[in-house]
């Protein structure tokens, strides 16, 4: 049995935080945000609602998507965040609640930031696989702004709040092929929330973290899969900032058209940003083979490739 | 190693693709009154330490080390003849 990718819900919540009329307060012009942070607005949930309530509408989503009943049958569902609803218990058994799926159904969660799709992607294929099980859902949902710092420009003018639901199968429309994945704990204060504080983000270090590894952990995925850049038809990496993305495109001389920067107006999703780029290409049949790459808090950087089956 | 010259300094600058009005830059001026914003100063740094094998500091970029041309050009000779 080979489990992998077979349909994809997303939800972004709804509410928007324009960051152009932000622009004095954080002392920034409206050419930055617009040319290089890239993010026009930010979506932003309402307080009262949880990392679970995210995952909730985005399986709502997928199920406007599927053709037959997803939940009957769900023997798996995990969901990557580190913003949960509470410290304890896993937010994977609240969400497996609140849809009401079925009690034979293993739920784990997996604290992972901007990497985390990727690797839960790996995780939740082996899981899946050598259990013998069917039909799994992978949540991302990391609502940061119940961690973000209103006056600390370089946080609030870049995330936004959303959530992904990804339909795991034996019959997917692509198949997972090997992944790549590093840590540079030595790093791990980059991006930061501490006990009783809010998040801080060094940019220079994240700036520089992505510009060295991820040329990097591409050049050594391809080789893993024997494959070559020309190969790929898409490279969806972790949406930080237009910034970040320009900058890994002209240093790693990828075609722009290759290297889509979707979050103009709703911000950097974290572990979301990929599976929501991924949503819009699943019916594209002429994308073949699509790398993907987040990087990230720990600082930590994953990769793999999908190939349409 | 042979010194780090104005040329050496704008040649590098230019790779990373940031946008400078390069005929009437003024070494002596800081780059972000001529343009550069915060992110280009750290993309503009990152290209230093790569070319150069170099760890430059935060303290260095606040102490204001790396502001200009000129500023550039004498923080890399000194720190590559520490090297």
């Amino acid at each position: 049995m080979i489990i992998g990718i077979n349909n994809i819900g997303c939800y972004i919540a709804s509410e928007r935080v324009c960051n152009l009329e932000r622009a004095e307060k954080h002392g920034v012009t409206h050419t930055f945000i617009t040319e290089k942070i890239g993010i026009a607005s930010v979506a932003r949930k309402k307080a009262a609602v949880k990392a679970s309530d995210l995952c909730v509408l985005a399986y709502k989503d997928l199920a406007t998507r599927t053709k037959e009943p997803v939940l009957d049958d769900i023997a798996f569902l995990c969901v990557c965040t580190q913003n949960g609803d509470y410290k304890l218990p896993h937010t994977s058994a609240i969400v497996q609640a609140k849809l009401g799926a079925p009690k034979n159904c293993a739920a784990f969660d997996i604290s992972l930031g901007c990497s985390g799709y990727v690797y839960s992607l790996h995780i939740a294929k082996s899981f899946m696989e050598s259990n013998d099980l069917k039909k799994g859902l992978l949540f991302t949902s990391d609502p940061y702004s119940d961690i973000i710092d209103s006056n600390d420009k370089n946080t609030d003018l870049l995330f936004g709040d959303g959530a992904t639901v990804t339909l795991l199968t034996e019959h997917p429309v692509f198949g997972v092929k090997n992944g790549t994945f590093e840590t540079d704990g030595s790093r791990f204060d980059h991006l930061i929330k501490r006990n009783n504080e809010l998040l801080v983000m060094n940019g220079r270090g994240i700036f520089e973290f992505a510009m060295k590894e991820v040329p990097a952990i591409v050049d050594k995925c391809l080789e893993t899969n024997r494959l070559k850049k020309e190969d790929i038809d898409l490279f969806l990496f972790h949406q930080a900032s237009s910034y970040v993305v320009d900058n890994l495109c002209r240093r790693m001389k990828l075609e722009p058209e290759k290297t889509p920067f979707v979050i103009k107006d709703y911000g950097n999703t974290i572990s979301s940003s990929i599976p929501m780029m991924l949503g819009d290409y699943l019916e594209e049949t002429t994308k073949k083979n699509i790398l993907i790459c987040g990087f990230g808090v720990g600082l930590s950087i994953a990769s793999s490739i999908l190939r349409r089956r | 190693m042979s010194k780090v010259t104005h040329e050496d300094v704008i040649a590098i600058i230019k790779e990373t693709d940031v946008k400078l009005d390069w005929g009437k830059l003024d070494p002596k001026e800081s780059l972000a009154n001529q343009g550069a914003d915060s992110l280009d100063m750290i993309n503009i740094i990152f290209a230093f330490q790569e070319k150069y094998g170099l760890e430059i500091t935060d303290k260095s970029i606040s102490d204001g080390e790396w502001l200009s041309i000129d500023k550039m050009v004498n923080s890399l000779n000194s720190a590559l003849q520490q090297q």
